[in-house]
């Protein structure tokens, strides 16, 4: 096999892949709902002409979240208890449970689950559906979430996309390939008042394995402040933003002309940003990176995440994904580097 | 006497330095006191702009600050990919150089470009060089080829390997084996990568997580799985790995980091299955 494959190496020249060219989707399950708030993110931008900022509140002490969960869940005592950053890590047997430091955060894995999930695999045309991991999602939350998954007035817990782990082998003799699903996950947000929280955070994400026991979840959840109003620009202005943070971010300039706004009675996708680079979704409402990362901001200003992909002339497919700031006017802010790249407005 | 004496003198020492051997073997083979050598290469921009630029340098950075370092693991090197096709073809002296960055130099080599499969060759996956041009590539741009590689049978022998790069893990097509056979028939015991798109991300935090939820005794391949889908659920990550047989792969692909020295090499014939995970859609 060595030889054989080195030999194709030394006498082939290769060229990366055009064959994809004018192909490239977002592989993304998103759910019809969160499609139509893409529609509408691409061709209407947001429907009220101004929106709060918001503020990430309502922090909780570690050790009470963590305490209340491993109760809740029947975890028993943990015998491990470490710090990353500040990032609370307990483990115990087979199972491990991370805490942010505002205690809004958590993610939980159950180890023994994970390790029975490829036996119990099945073809991928068995995988749960949509309707039935958002109810099974919904149900868990109520069971085991719910002093920490609280809703607000005017709050709603959306179902936002699907996902799946795939399992995939090949005999290297015989060449028999399978292929099976043996995890099903589904991803919720919030909308207030209609309004959905983007990025990362208000964000529950729960996985089961095909006999329906819980995998993992991991959610980030705090509650929210409004502040000061932002007037807010058009989808035109926004898909402007995102056609000049690509240019900046791929070096490649952007055309003089403004990037067309699609027409909101076709699809809108894919929206051309600069030569060889298309925006595949968009989704305004308030912009929350979450807890997780390394630099989390309070400031929850409107803004809209965006998904692009380039292909140059040979094929070579690069992903973005960020977030611009939807305000009129914006703050600048240290964590966004989107805000910084705009600058003030 | 004389020679009964030194018959057991010799005897003696020879049991010590056999004990002593054991010992050694001992303290080489534990895993807790196994040393892993890491080794990075991130490159963002690319040589009169044959290709986009990406911001990748967060992936390498964060993920080479959170492992720990000092008694146990050492960071050998951190470079970008200019003229460094080289160093990723078996055979080549450079692919076993700390100095030139080789993969083959470290035990865990990490690395994000842009990655692609060859249109030309569907068997056929690839890195992007900075370098616009070399041998074996269509002008503009350099890749290096997947079957050019033989991973883990030369100089460090390297155990790990992970890419934040598109593509270069597809497996929907069946032809994962075909692209990855040759690197795999060194002995590489993980990959890790995307199997479709990877997006660079602003706020991008998968190196840190990829290392925190390594060192919490987390199987390389979930952790990899979990980082990058966590920090954007848009993102498909994959892993790939070999076993004797389905039963061993998939035993195989739960290996931790600390177990990535003793975990046994499976080299060529040896190898009987390739098994790979992937999150997204069918």
């Amino acid at each position: 096999m060595k030889s054989k494959h080195l030999s194709l190496a030394a006498g082939a020249v290769l060229a990366a892949s055009t064959m994809m060219i004018g192909g490239s989707t977002v592989r993304a399950e998103e759910l019809p709902q969160t499609k139509a708030q893409q529609q509408f993110s691409a061709t209407k931008g947001f429907a009220a002409p101004a929106l709060a900022e918001l503020h990430r509140a309502g922090a909780v002490d570690q050790n009470k979240v963590s305490g209340a969960l491993i109760e809740k869940l029947g975890l028993g005592s943990a015998s491990q208890s470490t710090k990353h950053g500040d990032v609370l890590h307990l483990a115990g047997k087979q199972w491990a449970l991370d805490v942010t430091t505002d205690g809004n955060g958590v993610d939980y894995q159950d180890q023994a689950v994970a390790a029975r999930a490829h036996a119990l695999g099945k073809p991928v045309t068995q995988k749960m559906s949509a309707d039935e991991l958002e109810q099974k999602g919904r149900d868990f939350i109520a069971a085991k979430l719910s002093s920490q998954i609280v809703l607000g007035a005017k709050e709603e817990l959306v179902p936002v996309r699907v996902d799946y782990r795939f399992e995939g082998g090949q005999d290297a003799k015989t060449g028999e390939t399978t292929q099976a699903v043996v995890a099903n996950r589904i991803v919720f947000g919030r909308t207030l008042n209609g309004v959905p929280v983007v990025g990362n955070g208000s964000k529950v994400i729960i996985t089961f394995i095909n006999d329906g026991s819980l995998e993992s979840f991991r959610y980030d959840w705090p509650q929210y402040q409004a502040a000061a109003s932002q007037n807010l620009v058009d989808a035109g202005e926004i898909l402007s933003r995102v056609q000049q943070v690509i240019g900046a971010r791929n070096g490649v300039a952007a055309p003089s002309s403004a990037v067309a706004v699609p027409n909101s009675e076709g699809e809108a996708y894919p929206v051309e940003l600069t030569p060889n680079t298309k925006l595949q979704a968009l989704e305004c409402g308030y912009y929350d990176a979450g807890s997780f990362i390394l630099h989390t901001a309070q400031s929850v200003q409107p803004g809209c995440t965006y998904h692009a992909v380039s292909q140059d002339s040979k094929g070579t497919r690069a992903g973005y994904a960020g977030a611009v700031p939807a305000g009129a006017q914006f703050e600048q802010d240290a964590s966004w580097v989107e805000t910084k790249m705009l600058g003030r407005k | 006497m004389k020679g009964t004496f030194l018959t057991s003198l010799s005897s003696s020492i020879r049991h010590a330095l056999i004990a002593l051997a054991g010992l050694t073997l001992v303290a080489v083979c534990t895993p807790a006191h196994a040393q892993l050598q890491f080794g990075s290469r991130c490159e963002g921009s690319f040589q009169n702009g044959w290709a986009p630029s990406i911001g990748v340098d967060p992936f390498c950075t964060n993920f080479d600050a959170q492992i720990p370092v000092g008694e146990f693991n050492t960071v050998e090197f951190y470079y970008n990919l200019h003229g460094a096709v080289n160093s990723f073809q078996y055979g080549n002296s450079e692919e076993t150089s700390q100095s030139w960055g080789g993969p083959d130099s470290v035990d865990f080599f990490i690395m994000s470009t842009h990655g692609t499969i060859a249109s030309n060759n569907p068997n056929y996956a690839g890195y992007a060089m900075w370098d616009d041009t070399c041998p074996g590539s269509v002008y503009p741009g350099c890749f290096a080829w997947t079957p050019t590689m033989r991973l883990g049978s030369s100089g460090r022998q390297l155990k790990a390997l992970s890419t934040f790069s598109c593509d270069t893990l597809r497996s929907e097509d069946g032809l994962l084996p075909s692209r990855w056979g040759s690197a795999f028939a060194g002995g590489l015991k993980i990959l890790t990568g995307g199997s479709e798109l990877l997006y660079d991300s602003n706020e991008d935090s998968i190196g840190y997580d990829y290392a925190v939820l390594m060192q919490d005794d987390n199987p390389i391949g979930s952790s990899w799985l979990n980082a990058v889908y966590n920090n954007d659920n848009s993102n498909n990550p994959g892993i790939a790995n070999t076993g004797s047989n389905a039963n061993n792969c998939w035993s195989r692909q739960g290996v931790q980091m600390n177990q990535l020295l003793s975990e046994s090499v499976l080299r060529d014939s040896k190898i009987g299955y390739y098994c790979w995970s992937w999150w997204g859609q069918p």
